[in-house]
């Protein structure tokens, strides 16, 4: 098998550019929040089709599991981000040629490119070198970086740039200013003005003081730097020489393959970096396993969003656990308002979507089925219409929803048809469920009508409340239980930790 | 240098005394103290306020202070001839930088900007050897461990040789400004682009007219001579410009340091002084009203001492300028004082005038009674309810419990809390069961907490329990009604006189009032 991509054992097909929007669902979840966050951490590169589209292959998800658990060990990850950040300066060397007049430099400019490419791929197949990877994308990814760096065409790129390089770095001069010349000669002298002020100052350094800002920062040469190197082209002119030879035989020197590499990896890179971010917050992530015989069990999920947003207003973020056993495909989730029943809907729908681009799931542990697609249908909650408009909208979205959904779809249906009598929306609720059900399809179905929960076993009940009915303790958590209806008071001592037992422990922690 | 008039071994403490600062700078009147201290002087009530709400945690510094602050005292001149000689000192770089201002509206060009550097040295410097001659012609009257350490720094660290060399490195930096030679080295980096630039010396140059160079000698040097680059092309001529001012502002950054290292040493020292001379105005305004303060006496949380004597609440004595009702306690190993009794009786003064003094204590001053004597705390906290918060919902509970949460959030076994009324945004029992919960939890840890409560079930429930370590007080009733705004120990009673109180400003209340 040959390296194709990192991003799985084929390439990724093209997609037209303007296809790269965010799902109509993206929304509905949180994951544009979420998602964005994501993209945000590598803005310099357009990682949008990454995330905005699944791995098209089954098989891709854990191949891309196992490069993400290569990319978790430092090492890995360290040289790969250097590597990418050197091949970002290296194009920038190129694309200063576009941006200079000066041809003598315009060579240089190729000469640094590619010089700094050659140490950047011998420095990434050295430190991979010592690795043993675990995911077979990075094996055969090494694999061809090895047949890469011995191929003759690298060699020979490699000789000549360097020997050029090391002429280069003898280059020195020296100017004096005076009142209406300066004087241009070679050589640098080591006498260090500030050096000897700083003595004065009794600071200790044993540097040299550079000047922190070349007042030439442009990339093209200013009048100055061309009449100084109007006297080195003299003092160097084998160099110079060598330099002209040199740029008519080396161009377009980084491999594709590479190129590609540099882009794709920083899938992994954005992920690892908001991933760890949340990590600081004290969040968790977990890898999921995929299970062929629908089995689907998570343990604390949570909404990565509304994690966030939590944890910067300080406040508590809910875990819930769920699971089906075979043969179930369906929760109805009912109780009160405010109860965390979208909020769970939400955290279960973004592990199913984070599974299905290959990366860890915000729980503590996730075993699901392969899904192809997610599809969801929240209430509008600005549209206020009629009730008979906003039923018609919605029943217009349910049936795009039932003609784009397969037959191993995840379906998060929310709060749908509450402008409708309740006998009316239970019988609908019951053909949309059963429609679904039948072509296999898993999901959620966030309702008040509490009679949808019985008479078929495909469907789980599950109940949100604000207080279990035993400990009295506000919990949000999602309990899977038969609907009742009810709901329990909460107070706000307890809202704000301040029981007697809560109040010592607070204190104790403070020591 | 450093300055370290308020901390042994720094400047500044990160973490200081915990305490939720805007509540008690209003809880207990501190602002009207910050006002007195500072006799109109904007930066020493800034820098009262800020030293006052950061106190300090531990003896050492509180001791530090102490004897600095008696140094103080006794030699109030000097130490406001030294406040007065950095304040004056600043403001003669503010006057510079004014008419630095007016001449020139655009922004300053790199030598002019040398030059200004320069010259605000010029003033620190200038400032600092005045301030050397007169620290050591007072320096026989200063004792405390901290101003003795103060002085051999100064002497040391800024001595003569070192002011010297400034100056004459001051000067050298002159000629540049009037146009000296410079001279540069560099490599050749990427692009070509020049790299590791360093100014190798500067030259004065000789002030000798010379001729304009001959038409033979431009050619010979445009054909021949190709390192010599004449500045005859406005391009090269002002990247030379740009080079040399880019060296001068290096040459800066160089000063720059000292320049920064000189007025921190100056601000540290401004703002330190201004402590304590704040500290002595406030000693001797109330020296002329016959106000009697004293040191408060340190002891470690361990020796369960807590004790006082003629204890008064000095911002009601700054108000009525003569000296208000004071209160004597002498307790041992106690940490709960619950406080009930008449309105109007004198409770919040009480509770504030502990909640003041032990605040000042542990700023490193004085206090406002006779006799002060207890430990330091890591965290001072108030809760004073407000007249605002008395409505009864839920959403002010809320507020409340989320107030006094905050306070929990950061509340150490070492601390000290105030609280005045708190948990009356709800009904009598429910505020009574959170009450219970809060206290007895604060007590069992260890926080010694401070209660003025009118939440009777509350306090009947406490004072059958009498946990070993409480007291109740009360305010002092005379059998007549009359208050005498003093605090006793004593049991808990059923009514706060409120009654009463109504009787004295309403009258008489209609018994259909009651049946309602």
């Amino acid at each position: 098998m040959v390296f194709q991509s990192i991003l799985g054992y084929h390439k990724l097909s093209e997609i037209e550019p303007d296809k790269v929007r965010m799902p109509k669902y993206f929304y509905d979840l949180n994951l544009d929040q979420i998602v964005q966050d994501i993209l945000d951490e590598q803005k310099v590169y357009d990682l949008r089709r990454f995330y905005f589209f699944g791995a098209e292959r089954e098989n891709d998800i854990n191949y891309r599991l196992s490069v993400l658990k290569d990319m978790d060990n430092e090492t890995i990850f360290k040289s790969v981000n250097n590597f990418c950040i050197i091949m970002r300066k290296s194009k920038e060397y190129l694309n200063n040629i576009n941006h200079t007049d000066h041809d003598i430099q315009k060579q240089k400019w190729n000469l640094d490119a590619a010089f700094a490419y050659i140490n950047n791929v011998v420095t990434l197949h050295k430190e991979l070198e010592q690795i043993k990877f675990i995911s077979e994308g990075f094996q055969l990814f090494h694999q061809w970086l090895t047949s890469y760096i011995n191929s003759e065409e690298f060699l020979l790129l490699q000789k000549e740039t360097r020997q050029l390089i090391n002429q280069f770095e003898e280059m020195k001069f020296h100017i004096q200013i005076k009142r209406d010349k300066i004087i241009i000669n070679e050589g640098y002298l080591e006498d260090d003005y500030c050096k000897q002020l700083q003595d004065t100052f009794r600071e200790e350094s044993e540097q040299k003081h550079f000047y922190q800002n070349n007042p030439f920062s442009s990339v093209m040469l200013s009048a100055l730097e061309t009449a100084i190197l109007d006297v080195l082209k003299k003092n160097y002119k084998h160099t110079f020489e060598a330099l002209d030879f040199y740029d008519k035989t080396h161009h377009d020197f980084i491999h594709p393959i590479l190129e590609t590499f540099e882009l794709e990896v920083q899938f992994y890179i954005a992920f690892c970096s908001y991933r760890n971010k949340m990590l600081e917050m004290n969040f968790h992530f977990c890898y999921p396993q995929l299970h062929k015989d629908g089995y689907l069990n998570i343990t604390e999920g949570y909404d990565l969003a509304l994690a966030k947003k939590n944890a910067l207003l300080k406040k508590e973020v809910i875990f819930n656990d769920c699971y089906f056993n075979p043969g179930e495909q369906f929760y109805v989730i009912t109780g009160p308002n405010q109860g965390g029943k979208t909020t769970f809907a939400r955290a279960l729908g973004q592990i199913v979507f984070f599974t299905s681009l290959g990366l860890m799931v915000p729980s503590r542990s996730a075993t699901l089925p392969f899904f192809d697609g997610i599809y969801t249908h929240f209430a509008v909650e600005e549209n206020m219409d009629t009730g008979a408009g906003k039923l018609k909208e919605e029943l217009l979205r349910l049936r795009e929803l039932m003609g784009s959904a397969s037959n191993n779809s995840f379906i998060i249906i929310n709060e749908i048809f509450t402008s409708a009598t309740s006998y009316d929306a239970h019988i609908m609720g019951r053909k949309a469920l059963n429609y679904f059900m039948d072509r296999n399809c898993f999901g959620i179905y966030v309702t008040h009508i509490y009679e949808l929960t019985k008479n078929d076993e495909r469907i789980v009940s599950l109940v949100a409340s604000l207080l279990s009915k035993d400990s009295n303790i506000r919990t949000f958590k999602i309990a899977r239980r038969p609907a009742d209806g009810k709901s329990y008071a909460n107070t706000i001592v307890e809202k704000h930790h301040m029981t007697y037992r809560e109040i010592k422990e607070r204190i104790k922690r403070c020591m | 240098m450093h300055v370290r008039l308020l901390y042994e071994d720094c400047e500044n403490l990160p973490r200081n005394a915990l305490l939720n600062r805007s509540e008690i700078i209003q809880d207990l009147n501190l602002d009207i103290i910050f006002k007195f201290m500072a006799r109109n002087d904007k930066f020493i009530y800034n820098t009262v306020r800020s030293v006052i709400t950061n106190c300090a945690t531990d003896i050492n510094t509180v001791l530090y202070r102490q004897a600095i602050l008696t140094d103080c005292i006794k030699n109030y001149n000097c130490f406001s001839e030294m406040y007065e000689m950095t304040s004056k000192a600043f403001e003669e770089i503010e006057l510079y930088k004014e008419s630095v201002k007016k001449v020139s509206v655009l922004k300053l060009t790199n030598s002019q900007n040398v030059l200004f550097s320069l010259e605000i040295l010029g003033i620190l410097v200038r400032n600092l050897e005045k301030f050397k001659m007169y620290v050591d012609s007072i320096e026989t009257n200063l004792t405390s461990p901290g101003m003795r350490a103060f002085y051999d720094r100064l002497i040391s660290d800024y001595n003569y040789e070192f002011v010297e060399k400034i100056k004459s490195s001051l000067g050298e930096m002159n000629f540049l400004i009037e146009g000296g030679e410079i001279t540069f080295s560099g490599t050749i980096g990427q692009g070509l682009k020049a790299k590791d630039i360093i100014v190798n010396h500067l030259k004065k140059l000789e002030f000798r007219r010379r001729k304009p160079l001959s038409v033979a000698s431009i050619m010979y040097y445009k054909l021949f001579k190709r390192s010599v680059v004449l500045l005859d092309d406005s391009r090269i001529s002002n990247d030379v410009r740009e080079m040399e001012a880019a060296g001068l502002s290096h040459i800066l950054k160089m000063y720059q340091n000292f320049i920064k290292e000189l007025t921190t040493f100056f601000e540290n020292l401004h703002y330190q002084l201004s402590f304590y001379v704040g500290a002595a105005n406030l000693q001797n305004r109330l020296t002329q009203m016959n106000i009697p303060t004293s040191m408060p006496k340190v002891v470690k949380r361990e020796m369960g001492i807590f004790r006082f004597r003629g204890l008064y609440d000095l911002s009601m004595a700054i108000y009525q300028r003569h000296r208000p009702v004071s209160n004597d306690l002498d307790t041992q190993d106690l940490h709960l004082f619950i406080i009930t009794g008449a309105n109007q009786g004198g409770k919040s003064t009480y509770l504030r005038s502990i909640g003041i003094a032990q605040i000042l204590m542990q700023s490193g001053m004085f206090v406002p009674a006779e006799y002060y004597c207890n430990c330091i705390y890591d965290g001072i906290f108030t809760h004073f309810t407000r007249r605002e918060d008395t409505a009864m919902n839920s959403g002010k509970l809320d507020e409340e419990l989320n107030r006094i949460s905050r306070i929990l959030d950061n509340i150490t076994p070492n601390s000290m809390l105030l609280l005045n009324e708190s948990f009356a945004t709800t009904t009598e029992r429910e505020g009574s069961q959170i009450a219970s919960d809060v206290v007895n939890a604060l007590y069992e840890n260890g926080t010694n907490v401070l209660m003025v409560t009118h939440l009777f079930e509350f306090t009947k429930a406490m004072y059958e329990k009498r946990p070993e370590k409480s007291m109740f007080l009360s305010a002092e009733r005379l059998a007549d009604g009359t208050r005498t705004f003093r605090i006793i120990e004593k049991e808990p009673e059923r009514t706060s006189y409120g009654l009463d109180l109504y009787k004295d400003i309403i009258g008489e209340y209609d018994s259909n009032d009651i049946a309602n």
